[in-house]
């Protein structure tokens, strides 16, 4: 038998599919005290997570914007382990569509950047996390709301709003076009940890699959 | 002229399925018969409780469908070829399904099918993998995979969609020396995204096939040992290839024909004014 070996030059060495997520955290004043230093904690815990995990090392494709006063960029798409996170504070208003609309411009940015390079990716993800509701003027929130609700319709955004303590605005959060999920406690660990194994699960799926989300009990105010 | 073909496949299976003990989502198949040879590749869909079958039984009904009426398909236009293959493959899913007690929508499988007689071919191609051609001068992408916008979104035979998607290639050879239909898993290795382009290994893999040295079980074994053993390595998905090589021989009454030809084209005596 002649030789019948390829060797791995000639090979593609091709990009892992990404799951593109934009975290939205609030950090107005009513975050002060125990939530924002659980929320720390568990946004640490998370990039760690996200790091020591070999699928979502590198297909895990992630960036933070805060909310409280201002919306802030404070974590950017690319790679994870040359960044770090900051300590947040809180401070001020909610300016919680502003973040969204943000959010939203930054994901179809990175979408196009994926194309340019030939990196497929998956749909992606919001992450909202609130205690209130928002203080942005009625036409920002209205063009927020329905931007979300047209994509996710489409099918071309996957939106998670979670709603922190007694005073989140579930009912707003409601209009962004997907069910709000109320946080029990602040079991921001367990969310963080719960958000990673989805990451994990979503990378790992194949064409065709129904993707199955880990259960919320350790976070979900209603599990 | 003497049209001889040769063909060759192997499948893997993906760490993901090994890991949850789901059977192995691929499938191929190859027959030939007289002047007439038939390749197909299915992928089964992830979580459809019986893709494999559904894979198995496109694979195997398109060959035989195409074995014995080439030349009436080939006779139709696209549009046509592709509504009689959805309709044929669909109605043998759905009677698989009822005897199953399950929808069809539990069959869901890509499909990527090549069929040649003589110096002709019918390809067909619904959902992601990959069909490549091989010529003189290298490897070319033929038919490429259709996904919808994100990673794990393509279309199925078994979708009431289908016949939107199902695409299909018809003509003659011409420089067309062999094909290769692969599987998304293995279109991860054989494909360069940035580039567009097919890898070495593609050739790499035409020319085992169509050295005479090796056999077919040869070129088999090292398919299925370098998809075992660098493919699965960087994918967690089933990997699959099945190639295709055609080789045309003159016949004696060819050459005398061609001799003749070349010689009145040359001689000054017989121009025509």
């Amino acid at each position: 038998m002649n030789n019948l070996i390829i060797s791995d030059e000639e090979l593609a060495d091709n990009p892992t599919a990404r799951v593109p997520i934009c975290i939205l955290l609030d950090v107005s004043r009513s975050m002060d005290g125990e939530p924002i230093k659980e929320l720390n904690k568990g946004v640490k815990m998370f990039i760690d997570e996200i790091i020591k995990d070999d699928m979502t090392r590198f297909s895990a494709d992630i960036s933070i914007l805060t909310f409280g006063g201002i919306v802030k960029h404070v974590f950017d798409f690319g790679r994870i382990e040359e960044q770090e996170v900051p300590e947040f504070r809180a401070t001020s208003t909610t300016p919680m569509a502003e973040a969204v609309l943000q959010a939203l411009n930054l994901l179809e940015g990175r979408k196009q950047s994926y194309k340019q390079n030939g990196v497929d990716y998956f749909q992606p993800w919001i992450v909202l996390m609130t205690d209130g509701g928002p203080t942005d003027d009625i036409d920002v929130i209205n063009e927020a709301t329905s931007k979300t609700r047209e994509l996710i319709n489409k099918k071309k955004l996957a939106l998670f709003s979670i709603g922190i303590g007694n005073h989140a605005d579930m009912g707003f959060l409601e209009t962004f076009g997907a069910p709000p999920i109320k946080l029990k406690g602040l079991k921001f660990s367990e969310f963080f940890q719960w958000l990673s194994q989805s990451v994990s699960t979503v990378s790992d799926s194949m064409p065709g699959d129904k993707i199955q989300l880990p259960p919320r009990e350790g976070w979900d105010a209603l599990s | 002229m003497k049209f001889i073909f040769n063909s060759a496949g192997a499948i893997a299976r993906g760490s993901s399925h090994l890991k949850s003990g789901k059977p192995c989502q691929d499938n191929f198949y190859s027959a030939s018969k007289k002047k007439t040879i038939v390749i197909a590749l299915g992928d089964g869909a992830g979580s459809c409780s019986q893709s494999e079958i559904g894979s198995e039984l496109c694979t195997k009904y398109i060959t035989e469908f195409l074995l014995i009426n080439f030349n009436e398909i080939y006779n139709k236009d696209k549009k046509e070829i592709a509504k009689v293959l959805v309709s044929q493959l669909q109605e043998e899913l759905n009677l698989k399904a009822e005897e199953l007690k399950i929808s069809i929508k539990d069959l869901s499988s890509t499909l990527l099918f090549v069929a040649v007689k003589n110096n002709k071919f019918i390809a067909g191609h619904i959902g992601d993998g990959l069909i490549g051609t091989f010529h003189e001068n290298g490897a070319k992408v033929f038919s490429r995979p259709e996904n919808g916008e994100h990673g794990n979104e393509t279309f199925f035979i078994s979708q009431k969609i289908a016949l939107n998607h199902f695409r299909v290639y018809k003509g003659n050879l011409k420089s067309i020396k062999g094909f290769i239909l692969m599987s998304d898993g293995s279109y991860d290795n054989l494909y360069n995204k940035k580039t567009n382009k097919l890898t070495q290994a593609n050739l790499s893999f035409f020319t085992w096939l169509a050295d005479s040295n090796n056999s077919k079980g040869e070129v088999e074994l090292a398919l299925k040992k370098t998809l075992e053993d660098k493919f699965t390595k960087k994918t967690s998905d089933d990997c699959s290839v099945v190639l295709l090589s055609t080789e045309h021989i003159e016949g004696y009454m060819d050459k005398v024909i061609k001799n003749v030809v070349n010689f009145f084209s040359k001689s000054t005596r017989f121009k025509i004014f």
